[in-house]
């Protein structure tokens, strides 16, 4: 019962410490351990520990307290090599025990790290070796996935575990041959042999690792090719399902709430005097001696108390109308988040990324207040990591190269996140080695994805475009060589799914430049409504820059595509009808919506405007799928569906058809 | 010093078994329990080095009871005693801390094995 009450208090309360420990132990690595520092991580670790240990938690207590007594010995003069390592280790089995008790019970160990930060404090930490470990099981293993996951429950004990292949959480739901394997450091990887050697097990060999990722993903075997874990953190603490909200804001929405229930007393009034004027409407002809009045009297009465209530009706529905819009802009202000809850995790995450890659980063992160809608920031978290982990890992050159090519020895990554017109714009920048259009050129027609032709009549920016080709950039150890990682395409999806959209700018020698463009929100847009082939739809009217009629003759059509001239430039021409497949009306003259997609501007033909307004953002759906050009649906105020319209697929669309048209 | 072991089964013959294998090898076996929730209360009391845990029990089953003497000791070293077919069940109980599992039918010689294991 008591926990119940005080999991919650202990939970959130946790949370703020890991934080303030995470980012303590980050500085204590770059400036050293300065007395108030070490004192500031010392108290995280001590009210943890306290609170902890009354609600019986004995795992994250005892883990506390030894980081508290190794704090002290810091205190006390210990050189500090090679505890901010540690500490991290520490937090993050913290962190995963803070949610273990969330949901049960603590599983996380601790006691190597126990023995290590002991170890530490006495001054005999060793080194810990990386090794890879490959353990094979025997063909008549009862229970393979149980005793594998026992074997990794106790290699863990003695050396820590940094990935396994296949991963854990696969081997659990029995998906797992005789043999798995595991890179973990350890003091003496040798003795994990011995370790793990037993009846079930046909063999166990350890190999030293080399450092370098690259090598390290040829021993890990084909399941673990190319998969860089995400940071389950990054994931978890975005998916929170509960915001803070600012009191003053929550007062501001109490208050409209008040202004509800004074309208509701309103209509309720309005109601009563409507109740009464029909009575009294109704009373002179059957009983006109009810009234003390005459007739003539209680009729006009009667009529001047309904112009009344009308009046009233309408100054009340006014009224309404105005609480409930500001309730509206309240509520969507109360979904926004500052950015700086994705942007907090990534000073650690850079940082174990670029140790990992031996590289040296600098990040720098910008316009941390910056707000975006809740359910944006759950879902950018992923392409976000993404960008950044092939900053660190392609883009960003080794220190050696660097100096040679005359740059400073540690790489500059900047996250930065400003307002820009109707939307969010964030920013990852490199100034590393930059994208190599040449390579990604040469293995576009390698792959076939396009003519030797078509290739080399793109331009740069076409050029660098490429690596958001799905075929492209799936072949990893192609794209790895041009400077950028896979899963471009991956990445550009889910900003669109967003609604937003990804343009890259890079230089070669220089660096390289992801603008991710996001709506302010998911839940409202202002649209265009447009019709076409007798459907209407919607068109966010953040990327329509104007709208001009033009007459039918002045659209030229060259094979597949159409161009017009507006104001002495060419515009390309893009039929709504064409690319949602409807039949193309001949003769009309041509009403264009100029919009923009990435650095593209084009007309979208359609049917009618009919007018603009906010619509609420449904998703398709699995029952639709993903339609081409097509981001959601909305429900119109006379109850029709209509689909949103994607302006920059529909560019897409027309420009993939343009490259065909090359190729061809 | 022989280890201590807590023998946690329903069935009387398993722990007759179980104790007589252990007895043979030189451990002392302080205490018995024939369902999860008289595991808790009988490890709270005698505090074993390991426990030999049954999966299949009344009250209480053998994976919610290694939960709950973990969440009271979390140092507790517990080796599940399983029957076939019960491989998800063993998971979970290695999962939520669980050190090692034999599958019965077993011989002495493996049962032994694993807790020598459990208390390295």
């Amino acid at each position: 019962m008591q926990l119940e009450r005080l999991l919650p208090v202990f939970l959130s309360e946790a949370d703020e410490h890991l934080q303030q420990l995470e980012q303590g132990v980050l500085t204590l690595e770059r400036r050293g351990p300065d007395p108030e520092l070490v004192g500031a991580l010392f108290r995280s670790a001590h009210t943890l520990k306290g609170s902890a240990g009354a609600l019986g938690f004995g795992r994250i207590a005892q883990l506390t307290h030894a980081m508290e007594e190794a704090l002290e010995a810091l205190r006390t003069g210990r050189p500090a090599d090679g505890l901010a390592d540690l500490l991290l280790e520490c937090v993050d089995a913290l962190r995963a025990l803070r949610h273990e008790v969330a949901d049960g019970g603590e599983r996380t160990e601790v006691a190597q790290l126990l023995r290590r930060l002991e170890e530490w404090k006495q001054g005999r930490a060793e080194a810990l070796h990386p090794a890879d470990v490959w353990v094979r099981l025997r063909e008549d293993c009862p229970m393979r996935a149980a005793r594998a996951l026992a074997l990794l429950r106790l290699l863990r004990e003695h050396a820590r575990v940094e990935e396994v292949a296949p991963p854990e959480e696969a081997m659990a739901r029995g998906n797992l041959g005789l043999e798995f394997t595991a890179r973990v450091r350890a003091r003496n990887p040798e003795s994990l042999q011995e370790l793990l050697a037993g009846p079930d097990v046909e063999a166990v060999r350890v190999m030293p690792a080399a450092e370098s990722r690259d090598e390290r993903w040829l021993d890990l075997g084909p399941q673990a090719r190319g998969k860089l874990p995400d940071d389950p953190e990054l994931t978890r603490r975005a998916s929170l399902r509960t915001v803070r909200v600012d009191v003053e804001r929550l007062d501001r929405l109490m208050n409209l709430v008040g202004e509800l229930v004074v309208d509701r007393i309103r209509f309720q009034q309005i109601a009563q005097r409507l109740k009464d004027a029909r009575l009294l409407g109704a009373s002179p002809e059957k009983s006109p001696g009810h009234t003390d009045r005459g007739p003539q009297k209680s009729r006009s009465d009667f009529w001047d108390g309904l112009d009344g209530v009308a009046e009233e009706l309408a100054e009340a529905t006014t009224h309404l109308g105005r609480v409930t819009s500001d309730l509206q802009a309240e509520v969507l202000k109360a979904r926004m988040l500052p950015i700086e809850h994705l942007f907090s995790r990534f000073p650690r995450y850079v940082r174990d990324l670029a140790q990992r890659a031996g590289k040296r980063v600098e990040l720098v992160l910008e316009g941390q207040d910056t707000e975006l809608d809740r359910s944006v920031i759950e879902q950018i978290g992923g392409p976000l990591m993404h960008l950044v982990r092939n900053a660190i890992d392609h883009g960003i050159e080794s220190p050696g190269e660097r100096e040679r090519a005359g740059k400073p020895a540690a790489g500059r990554l900047r996250l930065a996140a400003f307002q820009e017109e109707e939307g969010i714009v964030v920013v990852v920048e490199d100034d590393g080695r930059g994208i190599d259009t040449d390579r990604v050129r040469q293995r576009a027609v390698a792959l076939g994805i396009l003519s030797a032709e078509a290739a080399g009549r793109l331009s740069e920016e076409e050029a660098v475009e490429l690596i958001f080709h799905p075929g492209l950039s799936t072949a990893q150890a192609v794209t790895e060589v041009s400077g950028r990682g896979v899963g471009m395409d991956a990445v550009r999806a889910g900003v669109q799914a967003l609604g937003g959209s990804v343009e890259v700018e890079t230089r070669r020698g220089q660096g390289t430049r992801f603008l991710l463009r996001l709506p302010l929100t998911l839940a409202i847009v202002r649209a265009l409504l447009v019709s076409c082939g007798g459907e209407r739809y919607a068109l966010p009217l953040a990327g329509v820059q104007e709208i001009v009629e033009v007459p039918a003759e002045r659209v030229h059509r060259f094979g597949t595509h159409r161009t017009t001239l507006l104001r002495g430039g060419v515009l390309p021409v893009v039929s709504v009808h064409e690319a949602l497949e409807l039949p193309v009306p001949e003769g009309a003259d041509r009403l264009l919506c100029v919009v923009t997609g990435g650095r593209r501007r084009v007309g979208l033909w359609v049917d009618r405007v009919l007018g603009e307004g906010e619509v609420v953002v449904k998703p398709l759906g699995a029952y639709l799928g993903q339609v081409p050009g097509v981001s959601g649906a909305t429900i119109l105020g006379d109850g029709r569906v209509a689909l949103i319209l994607e302006p920059a697929a529909l560019v897409r669309l027309a420009v993939r058809e343009e490259e065909l048209a090359h190729v061809g | 010093m022989s280890a201590r072991v807590m023998v946690v089964d329903d069935a009387l013959f398993m722990r007759a078994m179980i104790r007589e294998a252990l007895a043979n090898s030189g451990f002392q076996v302080v205490a018995e329990a024939s369902n999860g929730e008289e595991a808790v209360a009988r490890y709270q009391e005698v505090r074993p080095d390991v426990v030999t845990m049954d999966i299949t029990m009344p009250q209480m089953d053998g994976v919610q009871a290694v939960r709950e003497i973990l969440r009271q000791d979390p140092s507790a070293r517990i080796v599940m005693v399983s029957a076939m077919g019960q491989q998800a069940l063993v998971v979970e109980a290695i999962q939520a801390g669980a050190r090692d599992f034999v599958v019965k039918p077993f011989d002495q010689a493996r049962l032994v094995e694993a807790i020598r294991r459990a208390l390295r």
